[in-house]
């Protein structure tokens, strides 16, 4: 090439923020669990080290699946397939979890939302690399680390707001007045079910375009 | 908003789509000289067609080698033991659980602003610069936080090191990790390349969270850290002998070098 090419700026950045979307569900996904597990625990009634330990890894076990899933289909199915698939995958699992009933129910979501994780981490700077000028590559698959630990942050805010929106639960309480508070039964649902919002918006700006 | 790779498009026998597509971002002349750069990776035969016997290639095994050895790096280096049990740590450090909690949020931080450092050079040092720096400087640290535990001189000293630490690892091996495996592997196989590293990584994350608990209780703290620093070191001297500078080639360019 003999002139050096003017790049349309705002359209590069504005397809690296959509795709690194993708990153903000993994942080928020990844540590929402840390602040919702004290109020999950008593409302399941979980009590050995086994079935907490399945409570905050069942995801980790999705995200394994999600990469393996890659190295089967992202050649073959394209980037962008994948990550409407993947958005898909974050918003029923955020739905699901913040709706289930049953221990086994909410594992069940949690690991489909690891699913999603896992697809989404290695997928999002893969398709950004992709679609890079070559001189700017390294700033712009960095973004989505700087999106992840933007999720991370925004799950840590949501979870203190909610857990401060239950007045009446005291400082150190029972587990018992832990399942019976708005917290225990109610408020760890809306720790996950407010990523629904985030990955319906991740999952049309990928299925929007060609 | 999210249009498909331009890359996966012409693989795939997809050209004039990639072509409106770079030239919405860089223009007519750009958008040309790149389908043709892409297509010249890819061989009529691999055109919409996905060979996974690719990947026992010599050239590529050694890339997907050097995938798999920075994602062992970036998880065994010692920074995601330091964050899931930055509580036990600081507590064996001599500190109470309120001044834990401003540590642990503190990290937080350190991740964060990291990040931007990352951002700022990346394009400048290059990968390479960054990742060697980080990984040799990690190795002194983690030297001096072992010895800090093994004389009994913990406290305030043990913290900044580890945040010292935390901030090395986050703006080297976090980011930069998916920087190079991105870069690394031909157009041809790079989703499926790429994964095995993903892949890696989430092994090497399971194995390190699962045996943490007991190489601690057997080799004590200090040693511990030592190990950490020694993993780092080996990080270093691997690191320098087999990976690649990437900064500011195309793709393209990259693989005819490593792949070629």
């Amino acid at each position: 090439m003999n002139n050096k090419p003017k790049f349309n700026q705002r359209y590069i950045w504005m397809i690296t923020f959509a795709a690194a979307m993708g990153g903000f569900l993994f942080g928020y996904d990844f540590v929402v669990i840390g602040g919702a597990k004290p109020f999950y625990e008593p409302f399941f009634d979980l009590v050995t080290v086994t079935q907490r330990g399945w409570g905050t890894s069942s995801a980790i076990v999705g995200c394994i699946v999600g990469a393996i899933i890659c190295i089967l289909l992202s050649d073959t199915l394209g980037r962008k397939r994948l990550l409407i698939l993947s958005g898909f995958l974050f918003a029923l699992s955020a739905m699901g979890t913040a709706l289930a009933e049953s221990f086994f129910a909410f594992n069940a979501f949690r690991m489909i939302g690891g699913v999603a994780m896992g697809a989404a981490l290695n997928l999002v700077p893969m398709y950004i690399s992709e679609i890079a000028p070559a001189e700017k590559r390294g700033i712009l698959v960095t973004i989505n680390q700087l999106m992840i630990m933007i999720g991370i942050l925004a799950a840590q805010v949501v979870n203190l707001l909610i857990s401060k929106f239950d007045t009446e639960l005291i400082a150190s309480p029972t587990t018992q007045m832990i399942r019976e508070s708005w917290s225990g039964q109610l408020g760890w649902r809306w720790m996950f079910g407010a990523e629904v919002i985030p990955a319906i918006i991740f999952f049309f700006t990928d299925v929007h375009g060609s | 908003m999210v249009p498909e790779s331009v890359r996966w498009l012409v693989k795939n026998g997809q050209e004039t789509k990639a072509y409106k597509i770079l030239k919405k971002m860089g223009g007519e002349e750009y958008a040309a000289f790149e389908v043709k750069n892409i297509r010249q990776t890819i061989s009529t035969e691999h055109v919409a067609h996905v060979n996974f016997k690719e990947l026992l290639n010599s050239k590529i095994l050694k890339l997907i080698a050097l995938g798999v050895f920075l994602a062992f790096l970036q998880q065994w280096s010692g920074i995601n033991v330091v964050i899931y049990y930055a509580s036990d740590i600081f507590q064996a450090a001599g500190f109470n659980l309120q001044e834990m909690m401003v540590q642990i949020v503190a990290i937080g931080l350190v991740m964060f602003l990291s990040v931007f450092v990352t951002i700022f050079t990346v394009e400048k040092l290059g990968r390479r610069k960054i990742l060697l720096l980080a990984t040799f400087l990690m190795a002194v640290v983690y030297g001096l936080i072992g010895g800090g535990f093994y004389t009994g001189n913990t406290g305030t000293t043990v913290v900044v090191l580890m945040l010292v630490n935390v901030m090395l690892y986050s703006l080297s091996l976090a980011p930069l990790f998916w920087v190079v495996l991105s870069e690394i592997y031909p157009n041809r196989i790079r989703g499926a390349a790429m994964s095995i590293g993903a892949t890696a990584h989430w092994l090497a994350n399971f194995l390190l969270t699962f045996s943490f608990p007991a190489i601690k209780e057997t080799i004590g703290w200090a040693n511990n850290f030592w190990l950490y620093g020694l993993i780092c070191l080996t990080g270093f001297f691997v690191l320098f002998r087999f990976l690649p500078e990437t900064k500011g080639k195309t793709l393209e360019d990259i693989e005819r070098e490593l792949a070629g």
